[in-house]
């Protein structure tokens, strides 16, 4: 008797334990938050924007075979707070669900936020436990994160996907951007001896309709996300943007370089011949000489010839050579300006100051305070580029060298 | 005691999961910035000295523990004071893991749930595992063991793979010369995790073959200090110094970070299972130590019985000791090691093996 009323006993308890979790939160009941943007209302409030996915079109959507569903993907919530975590949970007056922060995979900071103080933004995310640290980080360049936030883009569906998609494949074949993780950004914003870079990204023409299906039924979009340089950051406020070759100049020198093409000069025509980078290695180092710091960039290249628009002898062995160092410098510059540009704007972008950290630790002490106004805008950088062609793809010579020949004929 | 054995493969695991348990998920050593792993294998050879002692002491006692022999050293009245010292002592490490344990949990999984009910939880698990005897919780451990290898071995991949290592984020070593290195050495990583291994003062006589003791003991040691060493290179090597030291838990920091093929992300739940694992095991090590340690002292043939009463003050003295985190880490990084750890885990023993020694002499010259 005792046996089974003691059973009877584990049974009931055992029940309170199989009743579910503590706080279970059920799907329907979540609001995925796929971007969030920080902005600045001008008396000083930090006003977040958060784009939420709307589930039952985005599913909807793909039914019709991405016809486009009834409604529209996402919806923007915006609110005004003292700080973000306020206007977060206040959020909740203006939307049903539970904000849900695990899955956003984007946060953008406006260019006004940017310019004025961006480790203050990051604090609260960094400490959040729902919130991730490998969230890529960009800035909205030239306009406020919420405009960004709300244009929605034509291929991929979800605003957020379609720039976070846009980061990672421009950077594996053009290399002038590429993404920055939040906790690498943290990183470097502590240290006084690599400033962080952050990619942009801005609307190429402000529309009205960005945030409508007009917007999409077009097929050149009157608003479209384009990705646009980085952002240098010193002292955790945004210095200087850099574009285009430069840009590419920094993603060199930091190592970044995942593909790009290179146009070199031939035979008295600019940007004859373009050489695609396959593989690329970085190193950076730095080193105190007579009490001076002396830094020096060594990049080693592999890559195919993938264009001519003169023709050229590439079989002949001398040639290729010729073309390599043709290169060597075409790259050499594009680092050289990069670094010139940091250097102007006093902000060490590449890490030397931690390179001499490590290589001289005592000398580190001793400058690290002023380190990026006084040592590294005067700061002697050599940069050597090494390039090796490999290959030319699918033909040697080119047919325009057979034309050529039979002009001459 | 009990009667029980456990064989000598199940030793190595219990030190070796006991000496792993809350240290991997908390910062050791942080003061040390990058020469973080440094103090842990300083830490290392201070633990196996101090293992040492403690095994030289099992061999003038076989088969007794230390709240026994410590008995027959000082005496009964001196003996029983000291031993029920370290019988508090052994409940204080249990309610100290079981308050890391229930931090962790309540900060990173379950922030609504009081701890009170997480800790509860984990207690009423243990206490069931403790009624079965130290055999049950021995082979719980090897099934556990193969479960944290394979998280920790796929875990150390993964995060290889994703490219997170920056092994220029140790350097310049010893950037502050090899004195902040010392001072955190003989300050806290000797005594946490290492020095905690006087816990197994009172479990080395359940060893079946009692000459393996100290190759046992030895190995297990190294290997744990080991795999901390590689926990910690990793975590500096990827969170930064900076990083390393702000996270509340670096070694979960460090796995959030991890992303491979873009589906192999989010594994929070790997430093979920190491947890759980190395709570389960350090805390039901120390709760039992203390259990038969009071059953011996004051001659009470069965510990089980002691158990009910144990666990609902562990769980009261678990909260109890610290109104905050942060109050509960300063006490157990900067107050504990010297005010508890110094004496119990070295001065004590080695002025018990001194006692010992020369005892054991006089008994021989009159032989």
């Amino acid at each position: 008797m005792i046996r089974k009323r003691s059973l009877l006993l584990m049974i009931v308890c055992v029940q309170l334990l199989l009743s579910g979790c503590w706080s279970k939160r059920e799907l329907t009941d979540l609001a995925l938050v796929l971007a969030f943007g920080i902005d600045m209302t001008k008396d000083g409030k930090y006003e977040v924007s958060m784009q939420i996915v709307n589930p039952g079109n985005v599913a909807g959507a793909a039914q019709q075979g991405g016809g486009g569903g009834q409604g529209l993907p996402i919806v923007v919530y915006h609110q005004k707070g003292d700080n973000i975590i306020e206007a977060v949970r206040k959020a909740s007056t203006m939307i049903s669900r539970r904000l849900y922060f695990s899955h956003t995979n984007m946060l953008v900071i406006g260019e006004k936020v940017a310019k004025k103080n961006i480790p203050v933004i990051l604090e609260a995310i960094e400490r959040d436990q729902q919130f991730r640290n490998t969230t890529t980080l960009v800035v909205a360049k030239g306009t406020k994160a919420q405009t960004i936030l709300e244009t929605l883009t034509p291929i991929d569906k979800i605003p957020a996907d379609q720039i976070r998609k846009t980061l990672t494949t421009s950077e594996s074949i053009w290399s002038e951007t590429f993404p920055t993780k939040i906790a690498d950004v943290i990183q470097q914003l502590i240290s006084p001896g690599k400033q962080p870079v952050v990619p942009g990204i801005e609307l190429d023409h402000i529309s009205d309709q960005r945030g409508t299906m007009e917007n999409l039924q077009k097929t050149r979009p009157e608003s479209n996300i384009n990705l646009s340089g980085l952002a240098m950051i010193k002292d955790g406020k945004l210095k200087k943007w850099v574009y285009g070759k430069t840009a590419r100049g920094v993603t060199w020198a930091l190592g970044k370089m995942r593909a790009t093409s290179v146009s070199v000069d031939w035979g008295g025509r600019k940007k004859a011949l373009s050489y695609e980078v396959i593989r690329d290695k970085t190193k950076l180092t730095a080193k105190v000489k007579n009490g001076k710091p002396v830094g020096s960039v060594l990049v080693k290249v592999e890559g195919d010839i993938g264009e001519m628009l003169v023709p050229v002898d590439i079989t002949n062995l001398r040639v290729i050579q010729k073309i390599e160092r043709q290169t060597n410098r075409e790259i050499e510059r594009e680092i050289e300006r990069a670094i010139k540009i940091a250097q102007r704007n006093h902000t060490d972008i590449f890490g030397f100051g931690d390179a001499i950290h490590r290589h001289d630790p005592k000398f580190w002490k001793r400058v690290h305070t002023k380190w990026s106004d006084d040592y590294f805008p005067t700061m002697n950088i050599k940069v050597e580029v090494r390039t090796h062609i490999r290959r030319s793809e699918l033909r040697t010579k080119s047919f325009l060298s057979t034309i050529k020949e039979e002009k001459r004929r | 005691m009990e009667k029980a054995k456990i064989d000598g493969l199940q030793l190595f695991i219990l030190i070796f999961l006991f000496e792993m348990g809350s240290a991997i998920v908390l910062t050791l050593g942080g003061q040390a910035k990058q020469d973080a792993w440094m103090t842990i294998l300083g830490g290392l050879l201070g633990g196996l000295l101090l293992f040492l002692v403690y095994h030289r002491l099992y061999l003038y006692f076989p088969g007794k523990t230390l709240a026994t022999y410590v008995q027959d050293l000082l005496g009964t009245f001196v003996g029983k004071v000291i031993g029920f010292v370290y019988v508090i002592y052994f409940l204080y490490l249990a309610a100290r893991v079981l308050r890391d344990f229930g931090e962790l949990v309540a900060t990173f999984a379950y922030p609504d749930t009081p701890v009170l009910i997480i800790n509860a939880i984990m207690m009423a698990t243990i206490l069931y595992a403790l009624n079965k005897g130290i055999e049950v919780i021995a082979r719980t451990s090897e099934l556990s063991f193969v479960a944290l290898y394979l998280l920790a071995v796929s875990g150390f991949i993964l995060v290889v793979i994703s490219g997170l290592i920056k092994l220029e984020n140790l350097q310049p070593m010893l950037e502050n010369g090899i004195r902040p290195v010392l001072k955190t050495i003989v300050t806290q990583t000797m005594y946490v995790p290492f020095g905690e291994i006087v816990v197994f003062t009172m479990l080395l006589p359940y060893l079946n073959k009692p000459e393996k003791g100290k190759i046992i003991g030895l190995t297990a040691i190294t290997l744990s200090g080991i795999n901390l060493t590689i926990v910690s290179v990793v975590n500096v090597a990827v969170l930064g110094v900076d990083g390393f030291s702000r996270a509340t838990f670096p070694l979960l920091a460090t796995i959030q970070l991890i992303e491979v093929a873009d589906f192999l992300e989010r594994l929070d739940i790997f430093f979920l299972i190491a947890l759980v694992i190395g709570g389960f095991i350090k805390v039901s090590l120390c709760l039992y130590a203390a259990s038969i340690g009071i059953a011996e002292i004051f001659r009470i043939s069965d510990y089980k019985k002691l158990l009910y009463l144990l666990v609902p003050i562990l769980i009261i003295a678990s909260l109890s000791i610290a109104d905050n985190f942060f109050e509960h880490m300063k006490e157990g990084l900067d107050l504990v090691p010297l005010v508890l750890h110094l004496p119990l885990q070295v001065v004590i023993p080695i002025f018990l093996l001194i006692i010992a020694f020369f005892k054991n002499r006089k008994k021989q010259k009159n032989r």
